[in-house]
């Protein structure tokens, strides 16, 4: 850990407050680290990641002797120091080849991670065809049963969901929806085929698989969807992994108190964006009520009703 | 006229927007995430016959995605056709923890109170006798217009060597003073407060109690024949505990054992 660094001019005092906790918080960065031994696939795919989260990234790409597994302090000293809360890691070794960590960290602090095994990586440059602008929100589609049926899975698609999702956003361009990425999940089982469930996640295999999207004409107001290819792709296999914990799960998905919208009552929205407003009177006094004023319903003093 | 041929040719010129799927799909709109549970074609072994599969399988997905936020309800900027996105389903972990409120400083209670509200004050402050802005304080500043003027009436009761200028300007910086020992008092109870749980007062006691007892140990008796504070506190040390005189052999043997132990070191 760094630290706590007290500011002595305004500057850095402005620098310290944009990464302080905030209840609307920025944007995650991504340190995207290059291991200390890396071999060419894994180089071209950490290229690929970084342009695909371009310009959410920091890049490291000097040679990094940080093994997440073993020793988490340098990746979270890292994240500290960048104010960046995802990782991935790439790195080759004899025992680990063509290796890639995925993480996150929550509050300086490791919160889950996932290693895996890369193979039939084909890079953007390797395929030829259209690629996305930088730093488009890509749609993301899971695929296979198994991302719910495993809870490790889920956590894993949550974290998918987390790396590759980009900049938050309330409005998207409807026109601008080019980029898809797609992970599909499938259990590798070569002995029974109806298998449908296992804790060892070493048995699922990950289809990643990223395509540029054209919207075409279809005679209707909905665009008919063409997919092509554009990068990368690859295949990962699960080789260790650290989850969450509950209390820190708990902790991470807290919703700040000025976020939660006040119920109002008796106020209501119609389909129109028409304000509706139910209002409580309490009941009527039918004695006291004004009505016409007839003389023959006037009360009259006793004494003069003969 | 029948118009089915006609709108059945049309049809025939594109391709169909909508896909048949046996289970419905996970639409997380705000996210722009969808996941498709039904189960997908096993043909994993032939390499182009699983990319073919992934990208079909992909665009029906798509296709369906793309189909739901067409239906947002839309708003035109400048940049195109925006759709508004729906709050996210699927949680996702902050990267920070919900920030703390932090405890008000006597000064912020007090306004609390008062109903003062904040408001910005400029640095340059209008001279009425130039016709000038000068700055409030600092170099020239207005808060040293008095004492700097070219004459300045004494007051009749005042002694034969008194300086009227140096006075004044110790008794404004008396002001900046007394100002900052405000400052560093609020900011000491600010920090306390944070340390334990808001009772700065009670913390501070128990800080000055430690402090006291502390000092008590600097001189050889231990404080014994010092000069004893007002509400000094009653320090409590613990006793000494003096062996048994009668033991057994056995416990007085492992004593003189470990005491050798201590010295050879074996």
């Amino acid at each position: 850990m760094l630290p706590t660094i007290k500011p002595k001019t305004a500057r850095s005092k402005r620098a310290l407050e944009k990464r302080e906790p905030k209840v609307i918080e920025n944007p995650k960065k991504t340190l995207v680290v290059r291991g200390s031994q890396t071999s060419l696939v894994i180089q071209n795919l950490l290229k690929d990641l970084l342009s695909i989260k371009k310009p959410l990234v920091v890049n490291l790409s000097k040679r990094n002797e940080i093994h997440p597994f073993d020793d988490e302090t340098k990746i979270e000293f890292l994240g500290t120091k960048n104010d960046a809360s995802l990782f991935t890691i790439g790195s080759h070794s004899k025992k680990r080849p063509n290796n890639l960590v995925i993480g996150r960290l929550f509050d300086h602090k490791l919160f889950d991670m996932f290693e895996f095994e890369v193979s039939n990586f084909l890079s953007i440059e390797q395929i030829k065809g259209p690629t996305c602008s930088a730093g488009i929100k890509p749609l993301i589609v899971f695929a296979g049963e198994h991302f719910t049926l495993n809870p490790a899975l889920t956590k894993l698609k949550n974290l998918f969901t987390d790396f590759f999702q980009g900049e938050k956003a309330d409005a998207v361009c409807l026109t601008g929806l080019e980029h898809v990425i797609s992970i599909t999940v499938e259990l590798i089982d070569p002995k029974n085929t109806t298998l449908t469930f296992t804790e060892d996640l070493s048995n699922y295999k990950f289809y990643f698989r990223s395509y540029h999207t054209s919207l075409l004409k279809s005679g209707q107001k909905l665009p008919r969807v063409e997919l092509e290819n554009m990068g990368p792709f690859f295949d990962l296999v699960v080789r260790r992994y650290k989850t969450a914990s509950d209390e820190a799960w708990k902790l991470s998905t807290r919703i700040p108190k000025e976020l939660f919208i006040k119920k109002t009552k008796n106020i209501s929205h119609d389909e129109f964006g028409n304000k509706l407003g139910r209002v409580h009177v309490g009941t009527q006094d039918i004695q006291k009520i004004q009505t016409r004023k007839v003389k023959a319903l006037k009360k009259k003093p006793l004494h003069t009703i003969e | 006229m029948d118009v089915s041929e006609v709108l059945k040719k049309n049809e025939a010129k594109y391709k169909p927007v909508t896909v048949e799927k046996a289970l419905p799909l996970n639409f997380d709109l705000g996210l722009m995430t969808v996941y498709d549970c039904n189960l997908f074609e096993k043909d994993f072994n032939k390499k182009k016959v699983l990319e073919k599969n992934l990208l079909k399988n992909t665009r029906d997905i798509t296709q369906l995605l793309v189909n739901q936020l067409f239906g947002l309800p839309t708003e035109t900027t400048d940049e195109g056709v925006m759709g508004t996105l729906p709050k996210p389903i699927e949680s996702i972990p902050r990267e920070k923890p919900v920030p703390k409120d932090k405890p008000l400083t006597r000064w912020e209670k007090f306004a609390k109170v008062k109903g003062i509200q904040k408001r910005k004050k400029t640095r340059m402050v209008y001279d009425e006798s130039t016709g000038d802005l000068k700055p409030t304080w600092g170099y020239k500043g207005m808060n040293k217009k008095e004492e700097s003027e070219w004459l300045i009436p004494i007051p009749a009761n005042a002694g034969p060597d008194h300086d009227v200028r140096k006075d004044m300007e110790n008794k404004r910086k008396e002001r900046v003073e007394k100002n900052t020992k405000r400052r560093t008092r609020n900011m000491e109870e600010a920090a306390a407060g944070t340390a334990v749980g808001k009772n700065s007062k009670a913390f501070r006691k128990a800080q000055l109690k430690q402090t006291i007892i502390l000092s008590k140990t600097s001189t050889a008796s231990l404080g014994k024949f010092d000069k004893k504070l007002e509400g000094e506190p009653k320090i409590k040390r613990a006793k000494r505990k003096t062996e048994s005189v009668t033991r057994s052999a056995l416990e007085e043997r492992e004593i003189n054992k470990s005491i050798l132990k201590k010295i050879t070191g074996i």
